[in-house]
């Protein structure tokens, strides 16, 4: 039965082949129904695979060719078929309508049944070379996506960016899979990582740890295909692509790098500080895009640029070792952000016709920025956002393990929790409500939602998804720092997040007096936001010098 | 190895400056038959010497082989007109064989590798023709809009265009893989300077796609290649998918 798996693979591609194919024969929807049923069965197969490898069937593997080709079933590889089988449908059935008045309406299905293939092979891809086929062939697949309308100059060049940032990060991979391949004499994962738990001392070229350089290079790759900082600027300006393919992409593609330092999990635990990296290009990406999202005005880019926050936070997960909660992210962030861009449409339509923001008093102190002088249970919803990681603490220490105040990555997770039950509180305190006990009900159904998602559900994935109670402790081994120097970071973002609190009260009980010191500073910092921080600018001038520079050399050596 | 086999083997596989010869040539012939057999020949004529006299590449022609690449790979980012840029590409690929010596490429299989880069590009030449044909002109930006106006010859253009920049799995793709293994122990920077090269004709071959493809169709309504022809263009590129699976169980 789990050869099952192969057939989730081959069926999108026969189905690409084969709308393409028939395109030629009239009847737009007939083309269509054969993508969807297609879609159906893959999400059939999917769901079966997923429940055998929920039910315990040992991990196998399918070799197509000779040491590459192959094909693994296991957890992670069911897991992500699922959810790659999910979003592929959900995004079929809706541009069977959306798309319909679109020319080449058969082209689209084909394109999309070919990416969704792609990603099927990359998730369950057993060797280098069929990983970095998959991994490439996602890129190119995209770029013709992303510019499906053909008569748009400026879709085709946000495609080309993501073209080009997408080869950027092929590179590293490249890289990494040959020197695992010189390294060890195989290309299969399995051997690979099998062989590197026995000698993971190997060295590779220059006498460099061999698990250090690979880690950092697939780190790399991950963060061009997650947009990390500095490689983002091709996820908030690719808007000019069908509705249905960005939902595609913010869902599913960009997810990538998640899904690929888990692939390389066995890798990553004998590497010594690849993982603390990791953890502070998540921080920056997550900080950057959260800013940069709130200050946009157009809402498909605020989403990319929440995307953008939404996938720093996934590889700071993958920072701090808790790899599984990574995939638990990006499976949770491509269901909400799938359904944001395929409601963005109906939402654009409606606020043509209402506005839809309300004249409450949540609306005159986020917007108005007027204080709200009657609001009573402060101090209750203050207590409460302090209880919140004590709480977390002992439900964890009941329900998950008895030394959990002890793990660094549970401590780091902890704070997640605190700040996402927060800001939870936060908003509820603010929704208008004359029913005190309704509220904290509401607040105390929220934190439980909160604990039950940081501790629960994350150990849930853990267990899938590392059986081996060693392993995941190796992980958060990896990611683990000196304990001077984690007590002194928890106890300075505690500081910083009462200090935030503190500010939020002082900013409610007394609105705006007060701030027009830091006017200009906060006018500048506007300013800088407002052009992204001029990193897209920079990246422009600079191709346009390389072209500029081609060109030239082109004329002195007479275009021979 | 003498130095009038050195001048040959350079002109053949083309060593900068030795490789404006063969792009004088390339564009001076503009018969698309007569370029693919160009296209073909040419650096068996670099092989056969090689085979002939047999040489050890050293640190400084492997340098200088890596520079040709990937000046040529670097010019080819603004190059707009097609025959020009196909040229380019083969002039920058072709030097890439002698990356593939230095790593010890075994020399049974160097023809297969140069037939890996040449024959994508040979097909390129002939879809190029349809569209000269059809326009008049094979320049990127004055033909725009091809997807729009000529979406069967679009399809093949596109799919050969990607043969040759080496995605995959067309022979050249593994090639490219083949080579940065092969060199990666011994010569890292060469082998990273290698993928950089990759990387510039990905640059290069997008660029000229998008000149190519985008935009409205041309005003003057002008045919677009039949189905029998489409098939046959089909069936050629199927062949190089094959041919590419094969060259992987071989050089992999």
């Amino acid at each position: 039965m789990q050869q099952l798996i192969l057939l989730v693979i081959v069926l999108p591609f026969a189905s690409a082949v084969l709308t393409q194919l028939f395109s030629a024969r009239p009847g737009k929807r007939r083309t269509a129904s054969l993508s969807v049923t297609v879609a159906w069965l893959v999400f059939a197969c999917a769901a079966v695979t997923l429940w055998l490898a929920l039910s315990g069937s040992a991990v196998s593997e399918y070799e197509l060719m000779n040491d590459w080709g192959i094909i693994r079933f296991d957890p992670l590889s069911t897991l992500m078929c699922m959810v790659i089988a999910s979003i592929s449908l959900i995004v079929h059935l809706y541009s069977v309508r959306y798309m319909v008045e679109e020319p080449d309406y058969a082209r689209f299905f084909a394109l999309l049944d070919a990416m969704t293939g792609t990603l099927l092979l990359m998730v369950a891809a057993g060797d280098l070379i069929t990983l970095l086929i998959a991994w490439h062939l996602v890129g190119i697949l995209l770029y013709f996506l992303l510019g499906y309308d053909t008569r748009s100059r400026p879709a085709s060049r946000y495609a080309f960016w993501t073209w080009i940032t997408y080869r950027l990060g092929d590179l590293p991979l490249l890289l990494a899979a040959v020197l695992l391949y010189q390294a060890f004499g195989s290309w299969s994962l399995t051997v690979i990582f099998d062989r590197i738990a026995a000698a993971p001392e190997t060295q590779t070229v220059l006498g460099l740890p061999l698990v250090e350089v690979v880690g950092a290079l697939v780190a790399l790759a991950a963060f061009a295909r997650s947009a990390q900082l500095m490689l983002h600027t091709w996820l908030p300006y690719t808007m000019g692509g069908p509705t249905p393919v960005s939902a595609l992409m913010h869902a599913g593609i960009v997810n990538a790098g998640g899904f690929l330092i888990n692939r390389f999990a066995p890798l990553f635990i004998h590497t010594s500080d690849i993982l603390h990296w990791v953890f502070l290009v998540g921080l920056a990406t997550a900080v950057f895009g959260s800013v940069l999202m709130l200050s946009q005005n157009d809402i498909k880019k605020s989403l990319g640029y929440s995307t953008m926050g939404q996938m720093g936070f996934m590889i700071m997960e993958c920072g701090v070792g808790a790899f599984s909660l990574a995939i638990y992210h990006l499976i949770a962030h491509g269901l909400f952000k799938g359904t944001l861009f395929l409601g963005a449409g109906g939402v654009i339509g409606e606020a043509r016709k209402d506005d839809g923001v309300p004249k409450d008093p949540l609306y005159d102190f986020v917007v108005e920025k007027n204080p709200a002088r009657n609001r009573k249970p402060w101090l209750l919803m203050a207590a409460m956002t302090l209880m919140v990681p004590a709480v977390i603490l002992v439900f964890a220490h009941w329900l998950v393990s008895e030394n959990f105040y002890q793990k660094q990555g549970a401590v780091v997770l902890l704070f997640f929790g605190w700040v996402t039950g927060a800001q939870l509180i936060f908003s509820t305190y603010h929704m208008h409500t004359g029913n005190i006990s309704r509220l904290v009900s509401q607040v105390i159904l929220s934190f439980a939602v909160v604990v039950l998602g940081y501790t629960v559900i994350s150990h849930a994935f853990d267990v899938f998804l590392y059986p081996n109670a060693d392993f995941r402790e190796s992980l958060y081994a990896a990611a683990g720092i000196n304990e001077f120097w984690f007590d002194t970071l928890v106890v300075l973002v505690t500081a910083i997040i009462i200090a935030g609190w503190l500010r939020t009260y002082y900013s409610e009980r007394n609105g705006r007096t007060g701030k027009r010191a830091l006017r200009p500073l906060w006018l500048g910092f506007y300013a800088l936001i407002s052009r992204e921080f001029y990193i897209s600018d920079l990246y422009v001038l600079l191709a346009r010098r390389f072209e500029v520079f081609a060109v030239r050399l082109n004329v002195w050596l007479r275009w021979i | 190895m003498t130095a009038m086999s050195w001048i040959i083997a350079g002109l053949f596989l083309p060593l900068f400056p030795l490789g404006m010869v063969f792009n004088v040539l390339f564009q001076r012939v503009r018969n698309a038959w007569l370029r693919s057999i160009l296209l073909l020949v040419w650096p068996f004529v670099g092989l056969g010497v090689l085979q002939l006299m047999p040489v050890n590449v050293s640190a400084e022609i492997t340098a200088w082989a890596l520079f040709s690449a990937a000046l040529y790979g670097f010019r080819a980012v603004v190059v707009r007109d097609i025959g020009v840029w196909i040229g380019f590409l083969a002039t920058s690929s072709w030097s890439l064989i002698w990356i593939a010596l230095a790593g010890g490429i075994n020399p049974d299989q160097m023809a297969m590798q140069v037939l890996a880069f040449s024959l994508p590009l040979v097909l390129l030449v002939l879809v190029t023709a349809e569209l000269q044909q059809r326009y008049e002109s094979a320049y990127a930006g004055i033909v725009s809009g091809i997807a729009q106006g000529q979406p069967r010859l679009s399809a093949i253009f596109v799919i050969s265009l990607l043969a040759a920049i080496g995605s995959p799995v067309f022979p050249s793709f593994f090639v490219m893989l083949s080579s940065i293994t092969n060199i990666i122990i011994v010569l890292p920077a060469a082998a990273f300077g290698v993928a950089v090269v990759w990387l510039l004709w990905s640059w290069s071959g997008m660029q000229l796609l998008q000149e190519l493809l985008v935009g409205p169709a041309s005003a003057i309504k002008h045919s677009d290649i039949t189905p029998s022809v489409t098939t046959t263009y089909t069936l050629s590129l199927v062949a190089l998918l094959v041919g590419g699976l094969y060259l992987s169980g071989t050089i992999l």
